[in-house]
């Protein structure tokens, strides 16, 4: 040791290669916003046009369903069989990860594919649950010169190569105003005329765009690929076609079809900035990427392709995840600098000299140091909670080298006044006040750190998300012992001085804090002295713990993890029913008119989309305060409207499924499905009645679909098959498709002047709008022209039941959403579906049973439950191995409860959340407020014998501890402020934890103050104690 | 010997025992209370929407509903004069082309025989006695030098006034089309009234339908520009009888079970519920059998669910 403290220079070498590799890893370290933790959840889906659901499932479906559960890595399977497809959903464990829930998923394919038959097997596709709507970036493109159709031409040949080179896109485009296709009309008549069929054609034109390889010739050195080219080249398509020859008898496709370029109908869209059309440039993330380098990745495609564009055209990011996700990270960076630098000015005025604050503070940027070396290692990134964990620790770091240096300030203190310049007297009095201190400053650090073991070892979401925050407290923390047992005492011996107060700003905080403690002192002594005293103390505390538990805690709000800030709006309307996009958009302009009336000048932009089966707003907001204000009151501008149903929710680019359960949920099992589906119909009507939820849906559905079912006759189709073998159900059943397809069949891709355009074939000239415009379709037959009414016969069904089944079992499950800031009444609410549900005839074989609304809350809270009870059994073994006794440890024990009071209080009066973050508070409590319990408990039993009354004995290790315990308290309580006070985007993560560990430790450190000297005059005898052994801390 | 402050009192004793199951109960009761009960004395959220509901109204009344059906349909000339050759030979002259009016006894070509036996070399093919006053040539053009035998069908004369069209229509249709007060042959923007003519009492097994005639009215006028040439495809529209009912959107029907079909109508400004029978789909809408009068004022949409007794504010009347 002696050489280690006399040889600064290795040590400061040391340090600067280890703080070089910690920036370097901090630097390498990725970003995102939540840990990269994932539960992946994949949909396998496949069509069984030959069975019925019943007979699939019966055949197929059970077996699978089984082999697929008893995969351990399984969590939930929701399987769905419908008329003609069947639905897997596979929810993996927490903290499986995407490439081993991808090997699992292709060998439940596997499996599948060798369990069904060929067909279906066939028809068997798989895919990643998309992330949440946060996983896109939108971006628009405009030139003040050019028009949208000319920008489009001479953007997308540039950057879409650049996005398609992107790995974490799943889907990119340039949405072109534009697009075109290439339309072949063909009329029905003139076909049946000329005895084709459409299929016939359609057929002849998916030939005639295909060349044919013919092999290759050599002749000499060289070598030729030989080929039939196809009937249509790209160049001369239009003039190819209309001379298409389509059979035996000369027919040219130009006799029966209308050959135009046309507006591309199925990739039609609206997109407007601000209510004027704009060309947007739109990337989805693959589920479970990262956001944020997808963000960057396309940032770096848009750099690239501007450096070739002409300048005149600009991007503007509209939707930026990794803008947000930086924003956010970048708050909590600065709390963490904050944290850092709070910590130090508490230590300045509570110490004395910016010397000695600098030796203990430089404990914090080097605990840093090593937070990011060991996140490098073990593979964790930066993020919400990484940072949050950084930022939590930062006060609680400098304590281990406050008490250090306090011991080597006591020593010194005794040497003579000359001799303080000695080096080697000054090396061996350092070297005994590190001896001194080293146990207990390396216990006092383990078990802060050991009450987060049993976190890191539980499974589920709490665990996967929450282990972050508790490996980088350990990390850091951990280090922080070393430094201040190592470096603390090398910088110490190099500066020679006094370690008196000298300034000003010293001597008042002295003086405060003598004040303090005289104010404290004076209040403790009626505690100590009378025993009356003490005992309606510790039976108030007792009363208050009950009361904060009992009534103050089920009032405050519950939210599983609490989202970050956003502010961003997307208002999502789908149609009610079939509507399309043409339907639509008169509807949402209007909205967005409104939209625009009411916020345009609160909103940055409103971005609005109008396309197929959905519509949407972004409403990105100036003020992110203006949020909940502005979403409560587009709620009641929308919930008001027919045919749209209506879905508000903030923006949040988050990768992490984060659990939203409903507010209500009833499960229905046993009886028939078809009983079951009344029952259902019957349940949701009578909840929607009431008005309470906003939205109630079942799985699954109970609304009426319909079929219109062709029956052939068969006789009809046999007998016309004999005259021409051509004919077929089949091909009845691809005219009624084609005749039914108002954007036309796709036929092929073609390049044309540089664009991709598609070409499909229409059907003119019988426009069907009814079911008796379908069945006066023409079919030629030899040399007749009959109706498609000749060989089928129409019939209108309700379409077969969907079966639903949850982890292998038949199930009706209804939901309910309440609006956003009734979710506290969800519990009134569910009881009162329960009472009206209970007033349904039933039938006996059904059960019905209204699942606990806060399931998700409790199951994640019960995952913590373990954790909690373990860390408290740890909190008291330490106890019990420090002191030897178990008074002792459950005295140390009550500082818990203590801190507990604060906590609830904290929550509830700064209208925070109980969330699994406020619960990890907890743990985080506990392990800091026992500290102070410790120190206070093992310097009475140290020095209790030497006096002789209790009252004595406790009023003198008060005096002496109160300073040391104030200190230490106020660095981490200070340091955590800018983190309960929750700034920034992520600010409300982990606001909660703050606001519990800050509450829980003001109240702890008075309370324990107090309470811990009044226990010790009621478990301890008055008078000279000799039957404890004295300093168990051996 | 123990002295008194060495013996354990028995009121600490009593302390320390209290304060550990105190210590133990609360936390327990702090996880089991606290954290796990859930909240009583919350109230219910207020209803969704607001306090009445806009709904867009209908008024029920009688209509006429025409129904048709329609067919696929060929014109054909009413009158076919065809002329055969009664000799072997050749085509010598040609004297009427494709698409010339013919009269009766008109020459339409020369024929030179080749059986020498006969006491005549050339051969005139004659339009026939039964030739229309309008007649026009049509089949197959003849050729110069073309070889011809006895009995070849060389022309055919048609009337392009006086066509009719048929159709073929499913066994199953055959009734209904008889009861059809309107009838139209279309063709592209072409639209003309047609007429019944018969119906053939047989069913072509092939098909299963029965091949049915109408006549073109006033076909002599319209068509001397030709528009409507023999051969070509259009379609037989037939438009039943009307019968009066009340129809509704489909939107508005709500079903409340398998077998309970309802409509909400609004009455003074309130909901009421009315089960309803269906029957068949009109296009876009369906037909109401039994339940509703004319006048009953439909609730076709509205902003949010509605039950029996709902207050409702009315947004909108379509009428």
């Amino acid at each position: 040791m002696h050489a280690l403290y006399n040889s600064p220079f290795r040590i400061f070498v040391v340090v600067a290669m280890f703080v070089a590799a910690g920036i370097a890893s901090a630097l390498n370290l990725s970003l995102s916003l939540y840990p990269e933790i994932g539960k992946p959840l994949y949909t396998i889906m496949a069509d069984y046009e030959d069975f019925t659901p019943e007979v699939f499932l019966r055949e197929y479906g059970e077996r699978i369903e089984n082999k697929i559960l008893s995969n351990v890595e399984v969590e939930t399977l929701k399987t769905e069989y419908t008329s003609q497809t069947f639905w897997l959903k596979v929810e993996f464990r927490w903290g499986v990860s995407r490439d081993a829930a991808k090997k699992e998923i292709d060998l439940i394919v596997s499996l599948i594919k060798s369990q069904v038959p060929r067909k279906v097997s066939d028809s068997v596709r798989y895919w990643p649950d998309q992330g949440t709507r946060g996983s896109v970036y939108i971006g628009s493109i405009y030139s003040q010169k050019r028009s949208m159709v000319e920008t489009h031409r001479i953007v997308e040949p540039i950057l879409e190569p650049l996005l398609e080179r992107i790995p974490e896109l799943d889907d990119s485009s340039v949405y072109n105003p534009n697009k075109q296709s290439l339309m072949i009309d063909l009329d029905l008549k003139k076909a049946a005329i000329h005895g084709l069929t459409p299929g016939q054609v359609y057929d002849r034109l998916e030939q005639a765009f295909k060349g044919i390889s013919a092999g290759r010739l050599r002749l000499g050195k060289e070598q030729m690929n030989v080929l039939i080219p196809p009937s249509v080249a790209a160049e001369t398509a239009v003039p190819d076609l209309q001379s298409l020859i389509l059979n035996e008898a000369g027919v040219k496709l130009s006799s029966v079809a209308a050959i135009r370029w046309a507006r591309g109908e199925g990739q039609y869209a609206i997109y407007r900035t601000d209510g004027t059309d704009s060309l947007i440039l739109w990337a989805s993330a693959e589920g479970g990427a990262n956001l944020k380098s997808m963000s960057d990745h396309v940032e770096e495609a848009i750099a690239e392709a501007q450096k070739r564009l002409p300048p005149d055209i600009e991007f503007r990011p509209l939707i930026d995840p990794g803008e947000y996700i930086e924003n956010a990270i970048l708050h909590l960076i600065i709390e963490v600098i904050l944290a850092a630098l709070i910590a130090t000015v508490v230590l300045f005025l509570c110490i004395g000299s910016l010397r000695n604050t600098i030796t203990a503070a430089i404990e914090i940027p080097l605990s840093l140091v090593s937070a990011f070396i060991l996140m490098k290692m073990s593979g964790l990134n930066i993020n919400l909670l990484s940072m949050g964990g950084l930022a939590l620790a930062a006060g609680m770091n400098v304590d281990a080298s406050v008490v250090v240096m306090e011991n080597i300030f006591r020593h010194m203190e005794s040497l003579p006044p000359g001799q303080q310049h000695d080096p080697r007297l000054r090396l061996n009095l350092i070297v005994t006040a590190v001896k001194e201190v080293a146990l207990p400053v390396a216990t006092s650090t383990l078990s802060t750190l050991a009450v987060f073991i049993p976190l890191l070892m539980t499974e589920h979401f709490a665990a996967a998300v929450l282990g972050n925050l508790a490996l980088t407290i350990i990390f850091s923390h951990a280090f922080s012992a070393v430094v201040a047992l190592i470096l603390v005492p090398t910088i110490r011996l190099k500066i020679a001085g006094d370690p008196a107060p000298t300034m000003l700003m010293t001597r008042m905080s002295t003086g405060l804090l003598s004040l303090l403690q005289g104010l404290y002192l004076r209040m403790l002594r009626p505690v100590v002295r009378h025993r009356m005293v003490a005992i309606t103390l510790v039976l108030g505390v007792i009363g208050l713990f009950i009361y904060s538990l009992g009534w103050i805690l089920p009032d405050i709000r519950r939210e599983i993890i609490s989202l970050p800030d956003s502010g961003t709006l997307i208002v999502s309307l789908r149609p009610t029913g079939q509507q399309t996009m043409h339907d639509m958009a008169p509807d949402i302009l209007g909205y967005e008119k409104e939209i625009l009336r009411k916020y345009g000048r609160d909103a940055t932009f409103v971005f609005t989309g109008v396309r197929n089966w959905n519509s949407f707003f972004y409403v990105r907001l100036n003020n992110r305060s203006e949020l909940d204000r502005v979403r409560s009151e587009l709620e009641d501008l929308l919930q008001d409207i027919p045919d749209y149903k209506v879905e508000i929710k903030p923006w949040s680019p988050s990768e992490l499924p984060i659990p939203d359960p409903p507010d209500l949920e009833v499960r229905v099992t046993g009886g028939t499905s078809a009983e079951r589906r009344e029952l259902v119909r019957e349940a949701i009507h009578t909840i929607k009645g009431e008005r309470l939820y906003l939205r109630v849906k079942s799985d699954p559905s109970v609304e009426d679909y319909f079929d219109l079912n062709l029956r052939p006759n068969d006789l009809a189709v046999f007998e016309l098959q004999q005259s021409d073998p051509t004919f077929s159900a089949e091909a009845l059943g691809q005219l009624a498709r084609m005749a039914t397809n108002p954007e036309g069949e796709w036929i092929t891709d073609m390049d044309h002047e540089g664009q991709t355009v598609d070409v499909r074939l229409k059907i003119v000239g019988a426009k069907i709008d009814t079911i008796d415009d379908l069945l006066a379709l023409p079919v030629r037959q030899g040399e007749q022209i009959l109706s498609l009414r000749s060989f089928v016969s129409p019939e209108r069904r309700p379409q077969g039941r969907a079966i639903y089944r949850d982890n292998g079992e038949d199930v009706s499950v209804i939901e309910g959403r309440l609006k956003k800031d009734e979710r506290d009444k969800k519990y009134a609410a569910a009881a009162q579906v329960q009472e009206l549900l209970s007033k349904l005839p039933i039938p006996e074989s059904i059960s019905l049973f209204t699942e606990d609304p806060d399931k998700e809350f409790l199951s994640s809270i019960n995952s913590l439950k373990a954790s909690l009870i373990a860390s408290g059994l740890i909190i008291l073994v330490i106890g019990l191995l420090q002191f030897g006794s178990l008074t002792a440890s459950l005295l140390v024990f009550s500082a818990v409860p203590m801190g507990i009071i604060g906590l609830v209080f904290a929550l509830y009066l700064f209208g925070s959340v109980v969330s699994l973050n406020s619960l990890l508070g907890l743990i985080l409590l506990a392990g800091i407020s026992v500290n102070n319990a410790i120190i206070f408990l093992d310097f009475f039993r140290r020095y209790r014998h030497t006096f002789h009354s209790l009252e004595d004995a406790i009023m003198d290790t008060a005096s002496k501890r109160f300073r040391p315990i104030f200190v230490t308290s106020m660095t981490t309580i200070l340091a955590m402020l800018p983190i309960a006070m929750g700034f920034g985007e992520g600010g409300k993560t982990i606001q909660p934890l703050g606001l519990s560990v800050v509450g829980g430790l003001w109240v702890s450190g008075i309370l324990t103050t107090f309470v811990i000297p009044a226990l010790l005059t009621l478990t301890h005898r008055s008078g000279r104690q000799s039957v404890d052994s004295p300093g168990g801390n051996r | 010997m123990p002295s008194e402050h060495q013996l354990v009192r028995w009121d600490i004793q009593i302390m320390r025992t209290c304060t550990r199951f105190i210590v133990c109960f609360s936390l327990l009761f702090s996880l089991q209370v606290g954290v796990f009960a859930p909240r009583g004395h919350s109230a219910l959220p207020e209803t969704v929407g607001l306090e009445k509901p806009g709904v867009w109204i209908e008024t029920a009344a009688y209509s006429d509903l025409a129904e048709a059906l329609t067919f696929p349909a060929r014109v054909e000339a009413n009158v076919k004069v065809q002329v055969a050759s009664e000799i072997n030979g050749n085509v010598v002259r040609v004297l009427k082309r494709i698409g010339d009016g013919v009269q009766p006894g008109d020459t339409i070509a020369m024929i030179r025989n080749l059986q020498t036996a006969l006491d005549y070399k050339l051969y005139r093919l004659v339009a026939p006695k039964s030739t229309p006053r309008a007649g026009v040539l049509t089949g197959q053009p003849l050729t110069i030098g073309q070889r011809v035998s006895e009995n070849e069908l060389l022309a055919e004369i048609i009337d392009p006034t006086n066509l009719r069209i048929t159709t073929l229509v499913p066994q199953a249709d055959l009734t209904r089309i008889q009861r059809a007060v309107h009838m139209t042959f279309e063709m592209g923007d072409l639209n003309q009234p047609v007429t019944l003519i018969s119906i053939s009492p047989t069913i072509d097994t092939k098909t299963g339908s029965a091949p049915v005639t109408l006549a073109l009215s006033e076909t002599s006028k319209s068509n001397k520009m030709r528009l409507l040439a023999p051969g070509s495809y259009g379609q037989v529209r037939f438009e039943l009888p009307s019968h009066r009912s009340i129809t509704v959107p489909f939107e508005a029907v709500v079903t409340l079970s398998q077998n309970r079909r309802t409509l909400r109508l609004e009455k003074n400004g309130a909901i009421e519920l009315r089960d309803v029978t269906l029957g068949r789909i009109r296009g876009e809408r369906i037909e109401i059998l039994e339940g509703l009068k004319p006048g009953d004022r439909i609730v076709v949409k509205s902003s949010s669910y509605l039950k029996e007794g709902d207050q409702v504010t009315v947004k909108e009347n379509d009428q």
